[in-house]
């Protein structure tokens, strides 16, 4: 398909960028970038964001392409990598003009592209469930995590129900964003800069503690770094309790 | 003695057990508790072995009266002794959780005065978390042989999941080496576990409400390399275990030698973690891929090739049956062809109908390094590989042993492996 010579600009936003598909659709076009930088010298169309249209896009991908794919498209936005947007509605049209039928065409570049991106952008949301670390301030609790993509949104349901009764922060340093649950409620907004308090007589005495018990647990007889760092990427450690102090 | 002394000994006397797995039951939380579980169970950080921490691993008690010779806790060792309250163990617990360190608890103890005085304290401990904290994370118990049936079934009614460890295969060495347990004493709490949750599953499908007794199912634990059996033995056994008691689990634990014994394995031993990697796999073949216990071993054959996977040890020794025509195969006979798994075989069957083609099998993410030997598609055999068992074994044993010339190789495999199957998150 021929690549007009616009660029779209869109307000960051999933619903934004539902938009821009909706656009590029009713126009036959395809956009030379989407994007939310305004700092461009290339002739742009704004792409308003509409909430209906929005709407009609998702579910008419969640209708006639199924909720699998749908959740392929929403992971890769949350990959906040840069051309993704682009990609997205190349393997829309894709999946529109073969019924839907992706899986069976795992040999077509966007097609294996977009689900290994998924793929990561789902793995990294574990990872963050997995090692994320609260510290207690006097009854809150407040976690700094510094995931590869956007994933505050696919962490919440998770621990909002598990600490349904506390109210926590956390704080992602590489998305400038934090996830707050406050009085039972929960809402992701954008933090440009976060200091973390320090800490308390109890949350030292619990590290210490927690510390100790991973030290002790470790078997020696079968010591393996390697592999301990195949499972728990060093990346994660400046923010793990029990690994901090060795991230160099 | 303070804290931090109690939990480095109580900490210290549990880490030989290998379970630590948190899955097996999803569980929103209840809104005026804290907590929930997930089936596919989560790892929250790894120690320097390599292992998953997922839970709270320790004892309540390493004061015991037994005397089991294999084991660092026994009565006539000369160590300290520590023993927690329940109250100690619920604050540990429930600090460690909100700070998201851990799924829950694991909670395991030495027989602390008697049978029955431990498990009514264990179920002291339980009693506080899921009462008075209202923790809804996940709770694995050990039974305590010996202690009234009543008194562990009580627990049961706390816990996700509840295991009774066997250690030692055979009479003989319990009767050898602990002297106070005997196969009654392991066998008669499991059938308990077992009978419990039958009976509960009718509860709660008679009373919605009806409290719930080990959602996630019993484990058991037996120590590889203490103790003289064959891997014959240690699989019948452990395939009658799934079979007689509905096992979720069943673990090994390459035997680390803890204390000097004439009748163990010298103190400088090093832990069999080859043969535990093994066994592991045969376990695999058990609960997954239909195979019979006596189908991967036999009287002359009576332990694993250390260079082989059980899966082409056994292809190698059944080549009558072989190749599989994948265009034909019933999906139980494509299973059965070594490196070809549950998602590959599925993904064969459901590719015949646009024609299949090696490059194909490639292309869908199908390794053909084992499984060339095995098949032919519509008559036709991999080009360069030859179904002869001298020519595979050079090609594959030969392979295995250049790759994995040392034992940490094979073990970061197995470990990777091993997570993945027991706390995979699906498709990842
Ligand atoms: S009962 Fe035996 S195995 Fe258990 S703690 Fe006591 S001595 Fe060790």
């Amino acid at each position: 398909m021929a690549r007009d010579n616009i660029m779209y600009l869109y307000d960051s936003t999933f619903d934004g960028l539902m938009n821009c598909i909706f656009e590029a659709f009713e126009q036959k076009e395809t956009p030379v970038d989407i994007s939310y930088d305004t700092h461009t010298l290339l002739p742009y169309r704004q792409i308003l964001t509409d909430t209906d249209k929005a709407h009609r896009v998702k579910y008419s991908i969640k209708a006639k392409l199924g909720k699998d794919i749908y959740r392929i498209v929403y992971l890769a936005y949350l990959s906040r990598e840069k051309g993704c947007e682009l990609d997205i509605l190349e393997f829309v049209r894709f999946c529109f003009s073969h019924k839907g039928n992706a899986s069976e065409n795992m040999n077509t570049p966007i097609v294996s592209k977009m689900f290994c991106l998924a793929k990561s952008v789902s793995r990294e949301q574990h990872h963050i469930m997995e090692f994320l670390r609260f510290n207690d301030y006097n009854g809150n609790l407040i976690a700094v995590i510094n995931p590869e993509y956007f994933v505050l949104p696919l962490i919440a349901s998770h621990f909002e129900n598990r600490f349904y009764n506390e109210n926590f922060l956390i704080f992602d340093e590489n998305h400038f964003a934090a996830l707050v649950h406050i009085e039972k409620r929960t809402e992701i907004i954008p933090v440009d800069e976060f200091i973390v308090p320090e800490f308390t007589e109890e949350e030292k005495k619990f590290q210490t503690l927690w510390k100790l018990f991973y030290d002790t647990i470790e078997i020696k007889q079968r010591r393996n770094y390697n592999l301990r760092r195949t499972h728990l990427p060093k990346r994660f450690w400046k923010n793990v309790t029990e690994l901090k102090d060795e991230y160099i | 003695m303070d804290i931090y002394e109690k939990l480095k000994i109580l900490t210290a006397a549990a880490k030989f057990d290998v379970a630590c797995t948190s899955s097996g039951v999803n569980r929103k939380n209840n809104k005026g508790g804290i907590g929930s579980t997930v089936s596919y169970g989560i790892c929250h950080s790894f120690s320097g072995d390599g292992r998953c921490i997922s839970l709270l691993k320790i004892l309540m008690s390493n004061d015991c009266v037994y005397d089991c010779k294999y084991c660092i806790n026994r009565h006539s060792n000369d160590i300290e002794r520590a023993t927690f309250t329940p109250r100690e163990i619920a604050e540990l617990t429930i600090n460690f959780y909100r700070r998201n360190y851990i799924e829950g608890l694991f909670l395991s103890s030495g027989v602390y005065i008697n049978p029955n005085e431990t498990v009514e304290r264990m179920i002291e401990t339980l009693k506080i978390l899921r009462e008075e904290y209202r923790f809804n994370g996940y709770i694995h118990v050990k039974a305590i042989p010996n202690a009234a049936p009543e008194i562990n079934r009580a627990l049961g009614f706390y816990a996700d999941r509840m295991s009774v460890n066997i250690e030692l295969p055979t009479e003989n060495s319990l009767k050898l080496l602990a002297p106070q347990k005997t196969k009654e004493s392991i066998l008669k709490p499991m059938d308990m576990i077992k009978t419990g949750i039958e009976e509960n599953k009718n509860e709660i499908a008679l009373y919605k409400h009806a409290p719930h007794f080990v959602p996630a199912g019993q484990s058991t634990q037996m120590i590889i390399g203490a103790t003289d059996e064959s891997d014959l033995q240690i699989l019948r056994l452990t395939e009658g275990l799934y079979k007689k008691y509905r096992l979720k689990r069943v673990f090994f634990s390459a035997y680390i030698p803890v204390v000097e014994n004439k009748l163990l394995p010298a103190i400088d031993t090093k832990p069999p973690l080859l043969r535990e990697h093994r066994l592991y796999q045969a376990d695999w073949l058990l609960r997954y891929y239909n195979f019979k216990a006596d189908e991967l071993l036999n009287e002359n054959n009576k332990y694993f090739n250390e260079y082989l996977d059980p899966k082409s040890n056994w292809a190698i020794n059944n080549l009558e049956r072989f190749p599989v025509e994948l265009k034909t195969a019933d999906y139980e006979d494509i299973l059965r062809v070594p490196g070809i798994g549950v998602t590959s075989a599925k993904r064969i069957i459901s590719a015949r109908k646009n024609g299949l083609s090696f490059e194909g099998l490639k292309r869908m993410g199908i390794v053909l390094k084992r499984a060339k030997y095995f098949i032919t598609i519509g008559g036709k055999s991999y080009p360069t590989a030859v179904l002869n068992e001298k020519v595979i074994l050079r090609d594959l044993v030969g392979q295995s042993v250049i790759n994995n010339n040392s034992a940490s190789n094979q073990l970061d495999f197995f470990e990777a492996i091993d997570r993945m199957k027991e706390n995979s998150y699906g498709k990842r």
